[in-house]
Order: C-alpha cells, then sequence, then structure tokens
C-alpha cells in the first residue's frame, strides 16, 4: 500500500532544465509555422494523396444494431463495370486476423464484420471500385439477408443480458466485458468512522470527437517486396503501428505507415486501425492503389472512437470537521460493442483520483459492459475530464446537503501548496501544486465577490443566477500503458510511453527536425522549432521540420492524452543536449578551448566571457562533415 | 455513364471538361482540375469547409453538381495569396491565430472574403453572423472573428503588417 500525503525523500528526478528559466524564444510570440501552407489551402491531408492507377474503396454498412449476417449474394455488384472486387467478411478473414485490441483476454474485431453485425454502421462488404461514385453505386447492389437478435441499447441491463443479446458469447455468458473492484487506502475503515456520507447517482453521456476531416486512408501493395504502404490519418503508429502488421498477416518490416496532415482528431483519429487495414486489404486484392475515406455517416456510426458512456453511484465520506477523508464508487461504463483500449479510459483517472483534495481512500467498482453501439476510444484528453465531473458533482452535492461554503469547502481540502510531492492513493506523485493560488486567480477573474452581490441583488427582483465553481486537477500527459495496465494480465511491466525526436545539423548548419507523430492539428513545428532554436541559440527560420514514417521512426507516442507538447519537448532538449556536446567539441578544437568553457549565441558557439571568439555554427558542421 | 461538355472559369483559368451529371462540384473542383485546397468534411451541406465562390458568391461545393457550374465563375483558396506570399485575410488569420488544423480555413476564407467584398468594414456581430456559416471545431471561433477584425485594419491601413 502506497504512503498517501506529503512524501519527504521523492524519487531523484529525471529533470534536466530548471523551471522559471528565462527563456529569449521559447514564451515569445512566434508566428506558426504550420499555418502558410494551410493558409494557402496546400495542406496535405488524406484526401490530398493519390496514387497513380489508384482504385477507390466504399463500405457497405450495417442497418442493425445487432444481428447475424444469413447470406450475402455480391453478384450484381461485381458484374457492374468499373468495379474491381468485393470483399466480404468471409474473404477478409482469410487475408487479415483481428484488429488489435488491448484488452486481455482480447475481444474480436474484424475490419469486416465477420458471421454477426454488432452495431449500425459495422462494415459488411468493402467493394473497390475505379471511383468511389461506382463503389457506393455497387453497394447498393449487394443483398445481405440477416437475421436480427436483440439489440443492447442500456448499460444497465447489459449486466445481465442472455442468449442471443450476448454480443462476445465466447467471453462469457453476458455483456460484462469485465468487472474490476480496484481498492487504495483503507476505504471501509474510512466509511465506518465516517461522521457523513454523500451519495449521488451520477450521468456522464457519450459523446464523440467529430473533426470536420474524418478518418481515412490510402494503400499501396507492391508485390515485388510484399510490402505495403499505408497514408493515414491518424497517430500513434510508431508506438503501436506494427500491430497493423499483425492484422494484415505480415511481419512488421513489411508494413510502412505514412503519416499526412489530420484535420483534427480531438483524440478520435489516435489509432486508426479498421480503416489502415481496409485500405491495405483492398489494395492487396485489388492488385492496385487503393483510397478508403470514411464519409461522416461511416465516421458518425463506426469511428470506433466514442467517448465515454458513464453511470456512477458514487459516496463521499466526510469527518466531523467536514474533511474528506474517502471516496467510493461504482461505475458502468458503456463500452459499446468492442473493447479495443481495455479499461484504458480509466488510466487518465486513477492518476488524478482524488483531484486536488486530501482524500485518504478510493474505493473504484468497474462494471464495463458490451451494448451494441460504436465502441469507445480516446476522445479528448479521456479520461481525466469524467473523474474531475464525478468528483466535483459529489462535492457541490456535499456543500448542498451540509450548507457549507463551496469556496471555504473546497479550501479546507486542498493539498497545501507546502505538502508536495504528495502521493495520492493510487501512488501516483504530484510533483507541485497551488491549488488556493489557482483558485484566488479564477475568482479575482471572474470578480466572483461582485457577482455573488450581483446574484443577490437578482433575487430580490424574483431572478436566479447560478454560480457554478469546479476545482480541477488535470494532468499533464499521459501514458498510452494505462491501455493495458489495467489488465488482470497486463503483460508487460508497467513503464512509460515514449517520445521521440530526430536532430540533424547539415554541413551548412542549418537544422532538420524529425518528428516521430504526425502533425494532428496542434502546433508541433512551432513547438519543436522554438525549443531547438532555444537550445541552440540558432534563428527559427534555419530550422525545419519533417514527420517520420515507420521505416525510419523511433519510438513515438504521439498527440493523445493532451500530452504532445510536453513529451516532444523533453525529446527535442533531450536530442539537442547530444548535438551541443558535439558542436562544443569541435569547437573547442576551432577555437583551442575547452568544451565546458564554451557557449551557444546567436548561432554561434563562442568562449564564455570572450565576446568575437566564436565560430559560427555553420563552420562547426561543415567542419565535423 | 453519359458525360456531359462544361466550360467553368476556375481561378482565372478556363478549363473544358466532360463530366458525369452527379459529379459533384466539390470532387471536380478536388480531382479533376487537381485543387485540393478545398476541402470535404460533409458532404450534406452542414460544415462549409467546401466553400468557394461562384460568380462571387459563397456556395456549398459539396452540395452542387459540376454541370450546374457550366459557364460560371469559380473561385477557390488557391486563388487567395501563396504560402509565401499571403493576402491580408490569410494574413490575419496568421496573425491571430485564425487556425489550428487548416481544415476549415479554406472555407472560413472564402466565406469571410464574399463578406469583405461586399462590406469591407463589418462590425463584430455582422462577421459573427456570417461565420455562423461554417464550422470549426479547433479554435472556438473567437479567434477567428479576431482575425477578420484584424483583416478589416490591416486592409484600412490603420496598422501595419506584424
Amino acid at each position: 500500500m502506497a504512503e498517501v500525503g506529503k512524501i519527504h525523500s521523492p524519487p531523484p528526478g529525471r529533470q534536466k532544465e530548471r523551471p522559471d528559466q528565462r527563456f529569449s524564444i521559447i514564451g515569445t510570440r512566434m508566428l506558426r509555422k504550420e499555418d502558410p501552407r494551410f493558409l494557402a489551402g496546400r495542406g496535405r491531408f488524406i484526401d490530398d494523396i493519390t496514387l497513380p492507377n489508384i482504385a477507390h474503396a466504399a463500405a457497405l454498412r450495417s442497418p442493425h444494431a445487432h444481428a447475424r449476417i444469413r447470406s450475402i449474394d455480391k453478384s450484381a455488384a461485381e458484374a457492374l463495370p468499373g468495379v474491381v472486387a468485393v470483399i466480404t467478411g468471409e474473404e477478409a478473414a482469410r487475408e487479415t486476423g483481428p484488429l488489435p485490441c488491448f484488452a486481455n483476454p482480447p475481444v474480436e474485431q474484424r475490419c469486416i464484420a465477420l458471421g454477426k453485425v454488432r452495431h449500425v454502421g459495422e462494415p459488411v462488404a468493402l467493394v473497390i471500385a475505379d471511383s468511389r461514385y461506382i463503389a457506393e453505386d455497387a453497394i447498393a447492389l449487394i443483398n445481405v439477408v440477416y437475421e436480427p437478435l436483440p439489440a443492447v441499447s442500456d448499460m444497465m441491463e447489459a449486466i445481465n443480458s442472455r442468449g442471443d443479446a450476448v454480443l462476445h458469447p465466447e467471453r462469457g455468458p453476458n455483456n460484462v466485458a469485465e468487472h474490476r473492484n480496484y481498492l487504495f487506502g483503507p476505504v471501509e475503515q474510512e466509511f465506518a468512522g465516517a461522521a457523513h456520507v454523500i451519495k449521488r447517482r451520477l450521468r456522464w453521456s457519450r459523446s464523440g470527437g467529430q473533426p470536420i476531416e474524418t478518418a481515412g486512408a490510402v494503400a499501396a501493395f507492391d508485390e515485388g517486396s510484399g510490402k505495403f504502404t499505408i497514408y493515414v490519418n491518424g497517430s500513434m503508429y510508431n508506438y503501436i503501428g506494427f500491430t497493423i502488421a499483425a492484422a494484415l498477416k505480415v511481419p512488421s518490416h513489411l508494413v510502412n505507415i505514412v503519416p499526412v496532415d489530420a484535420g483534427g482528431s480531438f483524440g478520435s483519429k489516435l489509432f486508426l486501425h479498421k480503416v489502415s487495414v481496409l485500405a491495405a486489404l483492398g489494395s492487396r486484392v485489388a492488385g492496385r492503389p487503393v483510397k478508403y475515406i470514411e464519409d461522416r455517416i461511416d465516421y458518425i456510426t463506426a469511428s470506433d472512437n466514442h467517448g465515454s458512456d458513464r453511470i456512477y453511484d458514487v459516496e463521499l465520506a466526510l469527518d466531523a470537521s467536514h474533511r474528506m477523508t474517502a471516496l467510493r464508487y461504482k461505475v458502468v461504463d458503456d463500452y459499446g460493442a468492442y473493447f479495443q483500449y481495455g479499461l484504458g479510459t480509466h488510466g487518465n483517472g486513477f492518476s488524478q483520483t482524488v483531484g486536488p483534495y486530501k482524500i485518504r481512500a478510493v474505493g473504484a467498482e468497474i462494471y464495463a459492459v458490451f451494448t451494441n453501439k460504436c465502441q469507445q476510444g480516446a476522445c479528448r484528453g479521456f479520461g481525466s475530464e469524467v473523474t474531475n465531473f464525478m468528483i466535483e458533482r459529489v462535492v457541490d452535492a456535499a456543500v448542498e446537503e451540509l450548507g457549507l461554503d463551496p469556496m471555504g469547502f473546497r479550501r479546507d481540502n486542498f493539498i497545501g501548496p507546502d505538502e508536495f510531492p504528495y502521493q495520492i492513493p493510487t501512488g501516483n506523485l504530484y510533483d507541485s501544486g497551488n491549488y488556493p493560488g489557482a483558485l484566488d486567480m479564477a475568482l479575482e477573474m471572474l470578480d466572483y465577490k461582485s457577482w455573488r452581490e450581483k446574484q443577490q441583488a437578482a433575487r430580490t427582483q424574483g431572478r436566479y443566477v447560478g454560480i457554478g465553481v469546479a476545482s480541477c486537477q488535470e494532468k499533464g500527459v499521459f501514458s498510452a500503458t494505462e491501455f493495458w495496465m489495467l489488465n488482470r494480465e497486463p503483460g508487460f511491466a508497467l513503464t512509460s510511453s515514449p517520445e521521440s525526436a530526430s536532430v540533424k545539423i547539415d554541413p551548412t548548419g542549418k537544422a532538420v527536425i524529425s518528428l516521430h507523430a504526425p502533425c494532428w492539428g496542434n502546433s508541433p513545428e512551432t513547438v519543436a522549432t522554438m525549443v531547438l532554436a532555444e537550445q541552440l541559440a540558432m534563428d527559427p527560420a534555419d530550422i525545419s521540420v519533417a514527420y517520420s514514417d515507420t521505416d525510419h521512426g523511433l519510438p513515438g507516442t504521439g498527440p493523445g492524452g493532451s500530452r504532445y507538447t510536453v513529451m516532444v519537448t523533453g525529446a527535442i532538449t533531450g536530442a539537442a543536449s547530444i548535438i551541443k556536446e558535439k558542436l562544443k567539441r569541435v569547437a573547442g578544437h576551432m577555437l583551442e578551448a575547452g568544451p565546458h568553457d564554451l557557449e551557444f549565441r546567436s548561432g554561434k558557439v563562442g568562449v564564455k566571457g570572450a565576446p568575437g571568439l566564436e565560430v559560427a555554427i555553420a563552420e562547426v558542421a561543415m567542419q565535423a562533415h | 455513364m453519359d458525360t456531359l461538355q462544361i466550360n467553368v472559369t476556375v481561378n482565372g483559368r478556363a478549363f473544358q471538361r466532360r463530366v458525369e451529371p452527379r459529379l459533384l462540384l466539390s470532387d471536380f473542383i478536388r480531382h479533376e482540375i487537381g485543387l485540393t485546397g478545398t476541402h470535404v468534411g460533409c458532404e450534406n451541406g452542414v460544415c462549409g469547409a467546401c466553400t468557394v465562390l461562384l460568380d462571387g458568391l459563397a456556395t456549398r461545393a459539396c452540395c452542387m453538381l459540376a454541370v450546374q457550374a457550366d459557364g460560371r465563375r469559380i473561385e477557390t483558396v488557391e486563388s487567395l495569396g501563396r504560402a509565401n506570399n499571403l493576402n491580408l485575410l490569410q494574413r490575419a488569420f496568421w496573425e491571430m491565430h485564425g487556425l489550428q488544423c487548416g481544415y476549415c480555413t479554406p472555407g472560413m476564407l472564402m466565406l469571410m472574403t464574399e463578406l469583405l467584398r461586399e462590406n469591407p468594414h463589418p462590425d463584430r456581430e455582422t462577421i459573427r453572423l456570417r461565420l455562423n456559416d461554417n464550422i470549426c471545431r479547433c479554435t472556438g471561433y473567437e479567434d477567428i472573428v479576431n482575425s477578420v477584425v484584424r483583416a478589416v485594419e490591416l486592409m484600412r491601413g490603420e496598422t501595419a503588417v506584424r
């Protein structure tokens, strides 16, 4: 059991840069490097990719939430001029394995439904044709006979589903995908000794990311080398992209995944295995490059990336002086038809499960259930927002029931600024913080006091104005290991998730940064350029940014869970420190000075305290070259 | 399928093409003419990413057939400034962070090009009302409104480009 509270001998930090440094470039206002191409309509989005002799795919989608596929007659579709191939689930299953799933045991999802459809919009057949128009014509000619099965739409009923209402009977007799009871600290004792217990049922509803650009992939299978090239607007290809190869039943060195600009994601393009496998499968069958872009309806119904959908029964224990002592909840989470990241969406919440409060123990009973809906994925820095909602709703419930001041109650329970580093019951270490200071700042920005007065004045006129407050902890990054670390048998030791960057200085002293994750609508090029320019005291105009495919990429988890800016900054700082060492060694020879006497200043390496005694990075680079 | 001949002017250049009557104008611009700056988000007239100017009027290219554009004049985002020589509206979007992922941006720019031609001095409210037509999922719109306000300033010559 982890100790809870202030940690007096925290593990040594790996921090290389001190906080509160003065910077000359970081923190200044730099126009985004990404913008000119987008403003001129010269981005490179997935539908902008074309290849010689390309064919186009469209998917026939299930109109049923839950049904057996009795038969598929595709003869009329195949006979349509311009149709190259019509692929059913059975045919796809000969060429491909299940799609990647990080739950253990995994839940089998196929790129094209095999035997059964489990949600509206699930692909039933894929048509490859000379144009998307013809592919969609052909879809209308496919005749599928379905045998409808009971559709499960209510997550509470799913717990007790039986017979034909069970989505994955091979996993058990009901629709419970996973049932875990996590206890952190002496939950029972705290509740037994509580002076007050506040209870609430809370509902967090399903959502979807819905960026303006949908998901898509362009794939080319090269018969000569046996290798697939897949362009896709997803992320995480340099982290878990090798699992796409497994789904295609080829070794991982025979798949190269190439990033493109993504027109937004909001989490929903985190790991686009289905479009990647469909386009690649289509290309192997057709013997031509294939483009598969989900249309808006495809994307809404079958993006594989709906957000959390939960019902909480939550209890907060308080002592007689209204100190929060323990939090306990049972949550039912409607994961939809599949379970690609397992209980991963609860991992972010666990990393900050007590919010900003000194709660000593936490109990979390989680029912993950299957229903006949699109499966959950990652949505908007996923997980922590739901936990924050749950904590703040029950905190407000305590305020209401006990007649407390919403600010005072929160303040009295905050982890104090002098109590960091602070270990929470799940074992996570909060390194620093000042919650009362942040709250003061928020109240001042809102002019809270005057709003309370206005509220009183409005009451006398019979008008009711509400003022809400939420005090949330928001983690800085996330680690995708939560996709599997919450499994009963995780399969791997608990580690963090990597981020990489490569920096090359060419003989003329210009720098190219290679990022190993895509441009996702955030500002990776601007961030990377600013950090490297700061580190090497270079002109940002002398730095360009490229994106590595999986053939050349180093491990990189990429944007997701609001992690990328923090993580890639660390990666570039690390890369820069290696280059700085090397530049100093070479410059030291040129200047006849020891590396420790050298510093970086405006594009040059110079001797400290000796203005004018310096060589340009370009000269050092050419010398080293 | 039978094709029809159409004559259109795209960004000042004349094109004569044979197209299927059912070909969407958005697909014609993107895949026949090869101007991929016009984006497709919903193919339903909702999002506005495909907005182009048709004889000067902002038009959803995804809700119109290419054959309906026969004899007409089309302007796309590529008719504005180039990446290394942005026009004042594009420049204002750059300065004011009026975009993130850049996918809705061409539609926003064409919509605002129409507005600024008919009213070179729109107030904030007018800009907001017109922006109602298009959807952006990244910015929360405030920076787009600020960008257009900034463009108005730049066009008046009140302040220099930063």
